[in-house]
């Protein structure tokens, strides 16, 4: 009994003793299991590169694509039409880059799902755009009258293209789309009277697409049964005379929508008012953004500057108005945008902008809009006396500020560049470097504070000239082209390199 | 004094009795039966009876035979030398008679009017103790007790009463019905003789009874192994594994049946015995139960070899007829009482014991000295060789034990649990998730493994990995039934990987702990994550790891993985004659442990990198991680042999995977992509979620933290070798899941290894741990004071209890979370589309949305194509380098960087018709599956979508389609030659390796006028069909492997298009083929491997002793006998000779 317990208690004895080295294990499972728990909290793993902007539609290829393509429609063909188009060619590379030019005209029989008439065969030729250099052309040479497209299918990037418009009441540039979209939104239309919208959808794919088209107005959403399910054949242009089925509408978003295939859309908005007039030819936005830019806008005297906002979506939208002045920023401005309609900011209205002074202008939404400019010179100026732009939601470092012509073949008699401006809407100041575009130039070296705006005037960018604008932090371009009175009428938002 | 009484000749065959011989002769003596006669059949006893025979009996006769003979041959003697009698009364030289035994025995006979009779037999030594009385079969012939063991004889069997079988120890047979019967069998050596006596008589109508007023003591020398069958007497078998009696009864039982059925009957019930015999030779195998397996195999081929006399001795049988087989299976019992017992057992014992016991009653049954001597391997010299160390016997502890049917109960609940979780899918079809894409089909399924081309990218001549030809093996075991190939390799992992677990722990000696690693092992959410994420690799891998540890720790020799533990039981060093030749090879490999077990591991290395090619890096990992360890914790000498068995089993796997190796291993830098496709490290497990081993949609709770926290338990209360291994097992799994955790986060570049195949040797080390903790509770706490640790102990299960939840729960809806609508059916219409010409389909997605293997497009994004449509399984191993399919990534590359507007138009070379977008692993449906999303990079959809010649044809939540609208059939022709594809054929050296660039507006073909020609189903290596004069584009690489054959049957002019694809100048028009020509390396690669296969299995079966002995019987047979059935040394070739008298003849 006694020699029993007592090799009992020998055995808790051993029990209880601890294994060699238990604690030293025990220390080193716990210590590197928790430190790499630590090392995985503290290390987060990387979140997914976000999204790239959609750059509107309109970024260049870089130099040394495989292919690249240029997508213009809005214009018009022959004499006899609204306005005249002209296209220029920027190549920004150091080689030739050949491209296939195919222009044609829309039917013009008929409207929206209803357009029967019969296209006319496309005119193709063939182009070459020199190394650095420009070239323009008439895409509507040899072709009749009509409301015009044109696609540029290239052998490589680097090239930048923009048309312009012009006729009796002024002039417009716009770029050029450089890939379709199955959706486009416009904000800023109207169609009262001594006003024409017209619409224009343009399929340069190789399958046809249906497409539904709505207008939004301050009353609510219009959908005309006419402007559903309207066919765009492979290679196709349809046109549409808005003020056809939305008469007198003061203030109109359109919203256009593929059911299938992609398509290129622009409006061409003239105004005309007697002796005078103006024209804004705007590529659509592809989608809806809750950030818009506009690099720079000045406010005139008597002039009019206006900011049309279009809520496509489902919920209010509270947009805010960010204003940056060279040295200063005026407290923002916010503006409610009822779902599915329209809204306007007068900025020329507004006291806090201080007149003749460019200023860059951020708008924030809650909700995802689409944001366009208009301005008005003051009465009595030649024409043009309004014209309009589409914001941008793009920021990048390298830009091409494309010319309002070349010169043998301005966009409008006596075109100029007459200001190159460049917003910072980061938190950290933007080294910017202008150059000439192609040949690496130097025009101006300067330095943009955040959230401000520097201005180029033509005394430095003047003529017709293309620009790169390459920067240290992502800025906004945007050029304002003259013969103009007031700035802002006829202006352009630069082209973004992809990369 | 003359009475009228029957003559009664007793019948006793000895064969060296031992001292009860005696007392048998004495018990015949005092029978008070008057008419009785005893004859001694001596059977080459090694010394001459008579003397004792006399000095008991001098009344006896005595018949002496020189050689040793069956059984039934020597007492079919008695025909030959009795004449006059009425009964034989036959005897084994080990039963004792009561006084009246044989008067009651007659007496019964009259009364009951039968041909045998049998007494009540009990035992020797306690005669209140039953044997037998009377025997039971079924209908395969199966001899049933109808007493159970040590039954006690309260006289509850003493009513007379018909049986089957008389048992053969003491029998009255009638003299007129052994003689119709032609006495016993004497091809019967042993055991089975009394079957095959009775059932004979009662075809003949004979009647079988019991007499249990009659009775008889019986040693049961022989049946019971005392006495070991005398290694002389012509039984089959050979040295090696000699026959044993379990044999012998089984052979003799199915001889029984081929003998005494009719036509009709044999022809329902033979093949029934086959399937159960199957089952019972497959259970046995996989229980280690050799001895039964090689019983049911051996009863089988002895059978099968004497077919001949089988049908001669039926036909005997046949000829006396007179009652019908409907009338003898009345006698029979129903259903199989083989099988009845078994289950029985089980239940009782449990699935090990049950065959434990089975076990130790054949060795005991074996008996030491003689069998043993015939077994061991004699050297020339005629001494036994030395026995190799023999595998450690596990030593189970008492508190250890589980009683076999809790364990039988928990087995089956973890069986019905992983069932009933898995119960759609096994019996519905599995969707084609991930790597669970279905087979092409038998043929097809190895044809890939011969064919030498592989369809994947644009075609490749790199070898295909042998898991085309293990799945078509499995796939030739099931019939070609390549759908149920496909649900056994999956489902067939998850127990093995639980029995991996159990034999793991196995040598640590307790039932509990087996147990719970195992459980454990299937209540870790990792192999649910692989079924719901179609991960096959995970599977495969969860099914290996607990092996691949297995052969590790094995090769440390530490405590308790006994050194030479995977070494035979003897070692075959020499043998007689000329067997020494042909075995040298082996005998070598028998005294090279460690290359034995690197032929070992490296099969089973090959087996799983065929499948999951990352289990290379598994095993080195994991023999790296265990000699780490035992660096902290000591021995780490013997541990670095893990190391080395690590790498060179990796050699060997790599010499069986040859062909492949070389074809990997040709990739050069890009070998890597061999393991897998990177994965966005955005989307990188968290190191929590790697402890939890939830990498998918099961589990997914904090609930599995209590697998990582019970693994703790050994850490804090084993000792010794529990403590050691606990720590080790520790090691390996912060190992694995440190290098799962790295490779997410993309820290070792190029090298992707799915998180599931990692984590498989962590879950296994885990349960292991898990399993110690409970081997530490019993052991090491075994005489604590109740404290903290025991607490822990109980937290630790309680713990355990609760992280099985989430597992459970996730097996209620029957599918592991596996989506029922999958891509295919989603896709389904592009097969439909074939008829405008053959088309490959572009998949880009995140490998894991894949349904086949892939390639790196970089920042996660993956790229692999298919033709016709949605792909099988022919896609699912890919070749580790793209060749010309990288043109497709290039081009890709170039739209995502917005250098192209046109990735249709460069698509167009290769065929294709469809670029698909995956973000999913399957379509997601809304309130009836959300399946695993996989975003991918944010730039490919913007990119797609600018393309002017794709057309976003098609768009599901996870899935877009672009139609190419610029795409050029596989196999297309156009008049004339085709200048833009031969303009196409020089790419721009320091290009990307895509087309040239060319202004072309959108929907200008990249060959004019191209149209399909030559169909056919998707990766064929030929096709044909009508061609007219002009050009054959063939987008089919290697080009220079591809001709096309015209109708003349000479090959075409072929020249270059696109860089790497093939074109064909048509002369004249007619029927051509276009075919592959692979020349003569790829078979022969394919050879090669496949002997290396088949040497290194047969050195390893031959090793573990699988082959069936009377294979090597029969070989040997050949050489130094004729051909033809065991000779039985009949009594015919004999000579009369004279009844000897007693002591006085």
């Amino acid at each position: 009994m006694t020699e029993s317990m007592s090799r009992q208690a020998r055995l808790q004895r051993q029990t209880r003793r601890p294994a060699p080295g238990r604690w030293a294990v025990v220390a080193a499972v716990v210590v590197v299991v928790a430190g790499l728990a630590l090392v995985d909290r503290v290390v987060a793993a990387p979140t997914p590169a976000p999204a790239p902007s959609s750059a509107d539609g309109v970024p260049v290829a870089p130099v040394g694509s495989y292919s690249s393509s240029a997508l213009c429609t809005g214009g018009a063909a022959g004499p006899d039409g609204l306005a005249g188009t002209t296209i220029y060619l920027t190549n920004t590379s150091p080689v030739d880059v050949h491209a296939v030019m195919t222009s044609q005209v829309a039917p013009g029989t008929g409207s929206g799902a209803a357009s029967t008439g019969t296209p006319a065969a496309p005119v193709q030729r063939d182009l070459v755009v020199p190394a650095r250099g420009q070239a323009a052309v008439n895409p509507g040479a040899g072709l009749a009258a009509g409301d015009l497209a044109t696609s540029f299918a290239f052998d490589g990037g680097g090239v930048g293209v923009n048309q312009v418009v012009s006729g009796a009441g002024g002039w417009s540039t716009s770029p050029c789309a450089s890939a379709t979209s199955p959706s486009w939104y416009f904000a800023g239309g109207t169609t009262t009277a001594g006003n024409a919208l017209t619409l224009d959808l343009f399929n340069p794919t190789s399958t046809p697409s249906v497409v539904d088209v709505s207008f939004l107005t301050p009353s609510g959403v219009l959908v005309p049964s006419t402007y559903q399910g309207i066919d765009v054949p492979a290679g196709g242009l349809v046109s549409e005379n808005v003020g056809d089925f939305v008469q007198g509408q003061d203030e109109i978003g359109t919203v256009v929508a593929a059911q299938s295939g992609g398509v290129v859309a622009a409006e061409l908005q003239q105004w005309s008012s007697g002796a005078t007039g103006g024209i804004g030819l705007r590529l659509g936005s592809p989608s809806p953004s809750t950030v818009w830019r506009f690099a720079q806008t000045t406010n005139t005297g008597t002039g009019t500057t206006t900011f049309h906002l279009a809520n496509p979506g489902s919920t209010p939208a509270v947009a805010t108005f960010a204003i940056g002045l060279p040295l200063a920023r005026v407290v923002p401005v916010q503006v409610t945008v009822a779902p599915q309609s329209v809204a306007t900011f007068v900025a020329s209205a507004s006291h806090r902008v201080p007149t003749q002074t460019p200023y860059a202008v951020t708008v924030s939404s809650t909700a995802a809009i689409v944001v366009s400019r208009s301005v008005q010179a003051p009465p009595g100026s030649p024409p043009p006396v309004w014209g309009a732009m589409a914001g941008t939601t793009t920021t990048a470092v390298h830009w091409l500020v494309p010319a309002p012509g070349v010169p043998n073949a301005p966009g409008t008699p006596g075109a100029t560049v007459q200001s190159l401006g460049v917003s910072d809407p980061g938190a950290v100041p933007a080294r910017v470097v202008v150059t000439v575009a192609g040949t690496g130039t130097p025009v101006a070296v300067f330095t943009v504070a955040p959230g401000s705006v520097a201005v180029l005037g033509g005394g430095t960018v003047g003529g017709l000239r293309a620009f790169e604008v390459r920067s240290s932090q992502p800025v906004v371009v945007e050029e304002d082209s003259g013969p103009s009175v007031a700035a802002g009428v006829v202006s352009s938002t630069g082209m973004p390199f992809t990369s | 004094m003359e009475t009228l009484a029957p003559p009664v000749v007793a019948v006793v065959v000895a064969h060296d009795p031992g001292p009860w011989f005696e007392e048998t002769l004495a018990s015949l003596g005092s029978q008070d039966y008057a008419e009785l006669s005893v004859l001694v059949l001596d059977n080459a006893s090694a010394s001459d009876l008579t003397t004792r025979v006399a000095a008991v009996l001098p009344t006896a006769y005595v018949r002496r035979f020189e050689a040793p003979q069956g059984y039934g041959a020597v007492s079919d003697e008695v025909r030959t030398m009795v004449d006059g009698a009425d009964y034989y009364l036959f005897c084994h030289d080990d039963v004792a008679l009561f006084p009246d035994t044989v008067h009651l025995l007659v007496e019964e006979s009259f009364r009951s009017n039968a041909g045998i009779v049998s007494p009540k037999v009990v035992e020797w030594g306690d005669p209140d103790r039953l044997v037998h009385v009377g025997m039971a079969v079924d209908k395969a012939g199966s001899v049933v007790e109808r007493v159970q063991p040590f039954e006690i004889d309260h006289g509850q069997h003493d009513a007379v009463r018909d049986v089957f079988v008389a048992p053969g120890g003491c029998t009255l047979v009638r003299t007129d019905l052994f003689e119709e019967l032609g006495g016993f069998d004497p091809g019967i050596v042993a055991m089975g003789e009394d079957l095959d006596l009775c059932w004979r008589a009662q075809v003949v109508g004979a009647r079988v009874v019991v007499a249990p007023a009659a009775r008889v003591r019986h040693l049961e020398e022989l049946a019971g192994g005392a006495r070991p069958l005398d290694p002389a007497l012509p039984v089959g078998g050979d040295p090696e594994h000699p026959v044993t009696l379990q044999a012998l009864q089984r052979r003799h039982e199915l001889l029984a049946v081929l003998k005494c059925y009719g036509w009709f009957h044999r022809l329902r019930v033979v093949p029934q015995i086959v399937v159960l015999n199957t089952g019972e030779y497959l259970v046995a195998v996989v229980a280690g139960n050799r001895p039964r397996a090689r019983a049911v195999a051996h009863a089988w081929g002895w059978n099968l070899r004497r077919l001949g006399t089988t049908r001669r001795l039926r036909r005997e049988v046949q000829a006396h007829r007179r009652l019908g087989d409907k009338e003898i299976r009345v006698l029979q019992l129903r259903g199989s009482a083989r099988l009845s017992s078994y289950t029985r057992r089980v239940f009782q014992l449990g699935f090990h014991g049950a065959h434990a016991d089975e076990l130790q009653s054949a060795e005991a049954a074996a008996g030491p000295p003689a069998v043993a001597v015939a077994a061991l391997p004699v050297d020339p010299g005629g001494a036994p060789a030395p026995a190799a160390p023999v595998v450690a016997p596990v030593a189970l502890t008492e508190r250890g034990r589980v009683r076999g049917r809790v364990r039988l109960a928990t087995w089956l609940v973890a069986a019905l649990v992983v069932v009933v979780g898995s119960r759609q899918l096994l019996t519905g079809t599995i969707p084609s998730i991930g790597q669970f894409v279905p087979f092409p089909g038998w043929g097809a399924t190895f044809g890939q493994f011969f064919a030498g081309w592989h369809p994947s990218g644009v075609g490749t001549t790199a070898p295909a990995t042998p898991a085309f030809a293990v799945a078509g093996v499995v796939g030739t075991v099931l019939l070609g039934a390549m759908g149920l190939t496909q649900k056994v390799l999956l489902f067939a992992c998850i127990p093995l990987g639980a029995w991996g677990v159990v034999r793991l722990i196995r040598p640590f000696g307790s039932q509990r702990a087996s147990l719970v690693a195992g459980v454990v092992y299937l209540a870790i959410p990792l192999p649910y994550d692989a079924l719901a994420l179609g991960r096959l690799g995970g599977l495969a891998l969860f099914a290996g790891a607990p092996w691949v540890l297995g052969h590790l720790f094995r090769a440390t020799g530490l405590a308790p993985y006994a050194p030479g533990g995977s070494a035979p039981a003897v070692a075959p060093t020499g043998r007689p004659g000329g067997r020494r030749a042909r075995s040298a090879g082996r005998r070598w490999l028998a005294g090279h442990r460690t290359l034995r077990a690197c032929l070992l591991l490296g099969v089973l290395e090959a087996l799983l990198v065929s499948f999951a090619p990352a289990a290379a890096v598994v095993v080195v990992v994991a023999g790296a991680a265990l000699a780490g360890s035992s660096v902290v914790l000591g021995q780490w000498h013997s541990a670095v042999r893990a190391l080395w068995l690590a790498l060179g089993a990796t050699a060997v796997a790599g010499v069986l995977c040859l062909p492949w190796l070389i074809g990997v291993l040709a990739a050069g830098r890009g070998a890597v992509a061999v393991f897998g496709t990177p994965t966005p490290t955005s989307g990188a497990a968290s190191w929590g979620t790697l402890l939890r081993f939830s990498v998918g949609p099961i589990g997914d709770s904090p609930l599995t933290w209590a697998f990582v926290v019970a693994a703790l338990l050994p850490l804090l209360l084993a000792r010794g070798p529990r403590f050691r291994w606990a720590g080790r097992c520790w090691s390996i799994a912060i190992v694995f899941w440190f290098v799962a955790w790295v490779i997410g986060r993309g820290w070792l570049g190029d090298l992707a290894i799915d998180p599931t195949v990692l984590l498989a040797p962590a879950a296994a080390a885990t349960a292991l741990s898990v399993g110690l903790g409970i081997a530490a509770f019993e052991e090491d706490l075994r005489t604590a004071t109740f404290g903290w640790r025991q607490i822990a102990t109980v937290a630790a299960v309680v713990a355990l209890a609760l992280g099985t939840l989430p597992t459970l729960a996730s097996a209620v809806p029957g599918r592991w979370d596996l989506p029922q609508n999958d891509f295919a059916q989603t896709l389904a219409w592009m097969h439909a589309q074939r008829g405008a010409g053959a088309f490959r389909v572009l998949w880009l997605g995140d490998p894991r949305s894949l349904n086949q293997g892939s390639w790196s497009s970089g920042d996660g994004l993956a790229y692999a194509t298919s033709e016709g449509g949605t792909p099988d399984a022919t896609w699912l191993w890919n070749g580790t380098s793209p060749g010309p399919a990288a043109q497709l990534s290039s081009a890709v590359g170039l739209a995502r960087s917005g250098r192209t507007d046109r990735l249709g138009a460069m698509l167009a070379p290769a065929g294709v018709r469809y670029v698909v977008e995956l973000t999913a692993i399957a379509p997601v449906i809304p309130q009836v599956q959300t399946p695993a999303s996989y975003p991918v990079p944010a730039d490919l959809s913007p990119a797609l979508g600018r393309q002017l010649d794709l057309d976003p044809m098609f768009t599901e939540s996870g899935v877009t389609v672009y139609a190419n609208t610029d795409w050029l059939p596989e196999r297309s022709w156009v008049a004339g030659s085709s200048a833009h594809a031969a303009a196409a054929g020089a790419i721009p050296s320091g290009s990307p390796g895509v087309l040239p660039p060319t202004a072309s507006p959108p929907g200008t073909r990249v060959v004019p006028g191209a149209r399909p020609v030559l169909p056919g189903p998707p990766a064929q290596r030929s096709y044909t069909g009508p061609v007219p004069p002009g050009t054959v584009l063939a987008a089919v690489a290697p080009a220079g492997r591809w001709s096309l054959v015209g109708p003349s049957g000479t090959a075409d002019p072929r020249s270059s298009s696109f860089g790497w694809a093939a074109q064909y100048r048509v002369a004249a028009a007619g029927t051509a083929i276009l075919r592959f020509d692979g020349g003569p390396w790829a078979p022969l690669g394919v050879l090669v491997e496949l002997v290396l296969w088949l040497a290194v299995a047969a050195a390893l079966i031959e090793r573990r002793g699988v082959v069936r002995p009377w294979v090597r019987a029969v070989a040997r047979r050949s050489q130094h006998r004729p051909a033809g059935p065991d000779p039985i040394p009949g009594l015919a070739d004999e000579p009369t000779g004279d009844l000897q008298a007693g002591a006085d003849g």
